[in-house]
């Protein structure tokens, strides 16, 4: 086997990993949102990132961000990856998908951001993320992604 | 200026069908006839928390809608209303929430998101104490016959 055919194999099996039990077409689809904010992560792009959310798009994380609007998005990850995500990456897996319609879908998925060089999520950075996602032009792209801590970090909250 | 409706109903009539009194300081600056229909939603939750009322809080979701609990994740309004049935009767005996929109945004004819601020206020409390506040994302679907659920509920803590 050639080294490029191996790699597209294992990009194959990755992928294959990554979707679970979420098969479809139509939910393969919408799971490309998150692997495109993972790949823009990975390059620490704050243009790609706040690309992957529609123009008013909302980012909400805990620590008090709420950022609306790809432009305030772009510049919360710019002065982010200058700082504490400086080499960072994210990863995720998601556990749901479910569609309201054609055209929007809510997946939810756990993952968490990566230390330099890590490859697992430590156990005080594990999230459950919600992804509201919307299709136009015929490209899925962020509504609105929040996220929360999962496990021992999950205080009481409503 | 209001928007002309699209369609998402009388915020006045359906609070009127839930037995909730319209207390319209909660609509805050989204006085659209859409944005309040939408805003009803929220509305029913909290007055479910004020009456510790499972099923009313239950029956407010999509038959599958998820809400995220502390570290509990419920998908189903099922699950959801043992959740609460067993959280009124313990740890969120007497507990209410207070809260209000930041954001509406309709993403279609069927689905539409608000973001709010708020939190719970455990029983004998007046305020929500600043490790308990949070935002929250709702996902609000328009169901066939015209009425108005809750297809998703998930919060972050404000601090963090």
């Amino acid at each position: 086997m050639t080294s490029t055919a191996s790699s597209v194999v294992d990009r194959e099996a990755m992928l294959n990993s990554y979707y679970g039990p979420f098969t479809s077409e139509k939910e393969k689809e919408v799971l490309g949102v998150p692997l495109r904010l993972v790949g823009a992560w990975a390059k620490n792009d704050a243009a790609g990132v706040a690309n992957t959310f529609t123009e008013d798009g909302i980012l909400i994380l805990p620590g008090d961000v709420l950022k609306k609007g790809r432009e305030e998005i772009r510049a919360f990850m710019q002065a982010a990856y200058s700082g504490p995500f400086k080499g960072t990456g994210v990863t995720g897996n998601p556990v749901d998908v479910r569609f309201v319609s054609d055209d929007v879908a809510l997946l939810r998925t756990h993952g968490g951001i990566l230390a330099p060089g890590e490859t697992e999520i430590a156990p005080e950075l594990a999230v459950r993320s919600t992804w509201v996602c919307v299709k136009q032009d015929g490209e899925w792209r962020l509504a609105g992604y929040q996220n929360s801590p999962r496990g021992d970090g999950a205080t009481l909250r409503w | 200026m209001p928007t002309a409706t699209k369609g998402w109903g009388n915020a006045s009539q359906f609070l009127a069908e839930a037995g909730i009194r319209e207390d319209t300081s909660y609509y805050r600056g989204f006085t659209a006839e859409d944005e309040k229909a939408v805003l009803t939603v929220p509305m029913r939750i909290q007055e479910a928390w004020e009456r510790n009322d499972a099923d009313m809080f239950a029956d407010t979701f999509t038959e599958n809608g998820s809400l995220l609990m502390q570290d509990t994740q419920l998908t189903s309004r099922e699950e959801i209303r043992q959740y609460m049935a067993e959280g009124f009767r313990g740890g969120l005996k007497g507990a209410r929430v207070r809260g209000g929109p930041l954001e509406i945004k309709f993403l279609s004819d069927t689905a539409a998101m608000v973001i709010s601020e708020g939190g719970i206020q455990l029983a004998g409390e007046s305020t929500t104490s600043p490790e308990r506040a949070v935002r929250v994302t709702w996902v609000i679907v328009k169901q066939a016959d015209g009425g108005l659920k809750l297809f998703s509920h998930q919060s972050s803590p404000l601090k963090g």
